[in-house]
């Protein structure tokens, strides 16, 4: 059964094809023992492994759908490989049955190589016009189990990846971590008997040249291109193996004796091709580096700077931390590429060998793909990315002096600004005091005036009321009173203000 | 077939070009492109409709600037590859911000003569992507897939969606 909703045009089938899966993912020795670790792969442990994260270390139970893989270790080469088993069960549609098993190998230099055979692949009646066995696989149906494949490996190994190696992935392969989001892996496969248009690949060659079959606008062409991407060279060999290679990976088609010496081959082949796809992305993020840099210098450089200078420095450490990542990258890659050197050596040195041997193997490959190119490229590549990468921190820490003088500057502007305020308010205050003062003077006169009217009317009316005279000496007494009552309503408001200053000022 | 062995697919595929692109000269002084994914997924919802018949898998490319898997039809692609061989089909490559690059595909004059010879073939392609709203439907690339934009409302074309077959591995290790 299956879920595609094209009716398929089925000409070229594989007879239980190996499928072999390879990426670089930046490892060297330190992460490769944590991750011999985490596997518990000393003991050749069997474990369950999720992709969910625990984000609730406090508590002591949890719960997770039920999507994981199940990983049983098989060997460890101490500090050199790790090989292990998986079989996969995450959801798939309904009315699609997949038994997904595939051997893993994780190399102390960061190869990985996911490979699996493919022992049936569902001829579905409604939409195949295929009349054959399950053990062969249309290539249209192929191209489908591979983009499953690399779906599912890359969503194990993010299982298994620390988040270290995690963080250097999604910034070479942008949201790689995210769901519908993928890496760039290398193909191969390696099948013993090709059938097209209903008939073998060799009848066919024994007639048509390779190359015709292959031409541009070949139904055989067009149907590799879904699985191999762009046909880029191919090469026939003596005893009848042919070897296709695309952008994206490798078709063999061999006997039974080749299987094993070609997997041996392209292993290293294969690895070789990865590390250079890695640094092909690594430095496309270089540019984009480079880009995110040259647009913030341009921007705290403009007069009228749209953002806070505070958002620059932050674009700037995450620049500076993307940065680091890349440069963290070089040691391990370096790493790598020795480890390919001396396995490069070692196949050349096996090029001599007669037909019982690898050598014509190696050699047909030799042709088809440029070992010393690919290696001078990838060696470029790291020297150049590292001196870039060094400019790129240089760049930063004078970007961040920059920003930081541009908010020194900043900061100047706001402190003479506080002391002109500061200034302002202490001779706001001064005049309000003397103003309040000049209204106590007011309030005392009145006060008084107000006292003296009332001891004036209360003289006139002892002198009208019971005939007494003072003689001129309520005059001095008035004088006298008003002056004391005056007095003491100062003492009784002075009181007052300061008990509610005091108040104020103890809330605050 | 058709003359110039144009098959259905081939006149259908012009006809899409001459739907979305324009040489200069035409409207304006400006040749019109589509991009590759735009048009790759205008592809897909056509064979799934049943205007083109050709097959189609998931492929990895590169959109908005990451890796996810897209139904691609390398049939589709040779015959884009032919069109433009002979000259029916302009090509160009350019870059983008993320230093990758994306191509863009525009019909020629020649191309639009070889539409105009055949009207049918414009009429099933301009009938599948009609919108209620007049016109055609244009159409918007957005994260999670690529929309048709009708009447203000997005209809998803459904290209990113990866299809699943039944199949049985055995672990083998290399």
């Amino acid at each position: 059964m299956s879920t595609i909703r094209d009716v398929l045009e089925e000409y070229t089938f594989l007879y239980q094809p190996i499928i072999i899966i390879c990426e670089w993912v930046p490892f060297g020795p330190n992460q490769f023992a944590h991750f011999c670790e985490a596997l518990s792969a000393y003991k050749k442990d069997e474990i369950f492994i999720t992709p969910e994260v625990d984000m609730h270390p406090e508590t002591p139970l949890f719960k997770i759908e039920p999507y994981y893989a199940w990983v049983r270790v098989k060997n460890v080469e101490e500090g050199k490989r790790v090989y292990f088993e998986s079989r996969i069960f995450y959801p798939e549609e309904s009315k699609v049955k997949q038994t997904e098993n595939f051997g893993v190998t994780v190399e102390e230099s960061g190869f990985i190589f996911y490979s699996c055979k493919l022992i049936k692949c569902s001829a579905d009646e409604n939409i195949s016009k295929a009349s054959l066995p399950v053990e062969y696989a249309s290539l249209d149906k192929l191209a489908r189990v591979v983009s499953d494949l690399l779906e599912d490996t890359s969503t194990l190994m993010n299982s298994m990846l620390n988040s270290y190696q995690k963080r250097i992935l999604s910034v070479i392969f942008p949201r790689s971590h995210e769901e519908l989001y993928e890496r760039k892996k290398i193909l191969c496969l390696i099948t013993k008997e090709i059938i097209y248009k209903g008939r073998s690949l060799r009848e066919h060659i024994k007639e048509t040249k390779l190359g015709d079959l292959l031409s541009s606008y070949s139904d055989f062409r067009k149907e590799l291109q879904q699985v191999l991407g762009f046909v880029i060279n191919w090469i026939e060999l003596p005893d009848g193996d042919i070897i296709i290679r695309g952008r994206d990976g490798f078709l063999i088609l061999t006997d039974e004796r080749g299987v094993e010496k070609y997997k041996k081959v392209m292993k290293i082949i294969l690895s070789l091709l990865a590390l250079e796809t890695f640094y092909l992305h690594l430095f496309s993020r270089v540019w984009m580096i480079w880009d995110s840099l040259n647009l913030i210098r341009s921007e705290i450089s403009r007069e009228d700077v749209e953002h806070s200078i505070g958002k620059y420095r932050i674009a700037l450490s995450s620049t500076l931390a993307d940065t680091v990542i890349l440069w963290d990258v070089d040691h391990l890659a370096r790493f790598a590429l020795n480890y390919l050197n001396r396995q490069i050596e070692l196949l050349r040195g096996k090029q001599g060998e007669g037909t019982l041997g690898d050598g014509e193997i190696i050699r047909a490959i030799l042709s088809i793909v440029n070992v010393d190119e690919a290696m001078e490229v990838i060696r470029s590549k790291i020297e150049a990315t590292k001196s870039v990468l060094e400019a790129f921190r240089m760049d930063i820490d004078g970007l961040t002096t920059l920003v930081n003088t541009f908010i020194e500057r900043e900061m100047r502007s706001i402190r003479r600004a506080m002391w002109k305020s500061i200034k302002k308010q202490t001779r706001m205050m001064e005049i309000e005091q003397a103003e309040k003062e000049r209204l106590e003077l007011i309030e005392f006169l009145s006060a008084g005036l107000l006292i003296a009217e009332i001891l004036s009317l209360m003289f006139a009316w002892l002198e009208s009321a019971f005939s007494l005279t003072f003689g001129g000496w309520e005059y001095l007494f008035s004088i006298a009173a008003i002056f004391m009552l005056a007095m003491l309503l100062r003492f009784v408001i002075r009181r007052i203000t300061g008990e509610e200053e005091e108040s104020e000022s103890s809330t605050q | 077939m058709t003359t110039n062995n144009f098959d259905a697919n081939k006149l259908r595929l012009l006809s899409l070009l001459a739907l979305y692109t324009k040489p200069a000269g035409v409207e304006n002084k400006y040749d019109h492109y589509i991009k590759e994914y735009a048009l790759l997924s205008i592809i897909y919802d056509l064979i799934i409709r049943g205007i083109l018949d050709y097959d189609y898998s998931a492929r990895l490319v590169l959109w908005k600037g990451a890796y996810l898997f897209m139904n691609i039809s390398q049939e589709a692609l040779a015959d884009l590859e032919l069109l433009v061989e002979k000259g029916y089909v302009k090509r160009i490559k350019f870059s983008t911000k993320g230093y990758l690059y994306v191509v863009g595909y525009s019909i020629t004059e020649r191309g639009l003569e070889i539409v105009k010879k055949y009207p049918e073939h414009m009429e099933a392609v301009k009938n599948a992507l009609k919108c209620e709203c007049g016109g055609i439907m244009s159409i918007i690339i957005e994260d999670d897939d690529a929309y048709y934009v009708c009447c203000d409302k997005k209809i998803r074309i459904g290209c990113l969606l990866t299809e699943d077959v039944s199949y049985e591995t055995q672990p083998i290790f290399v």
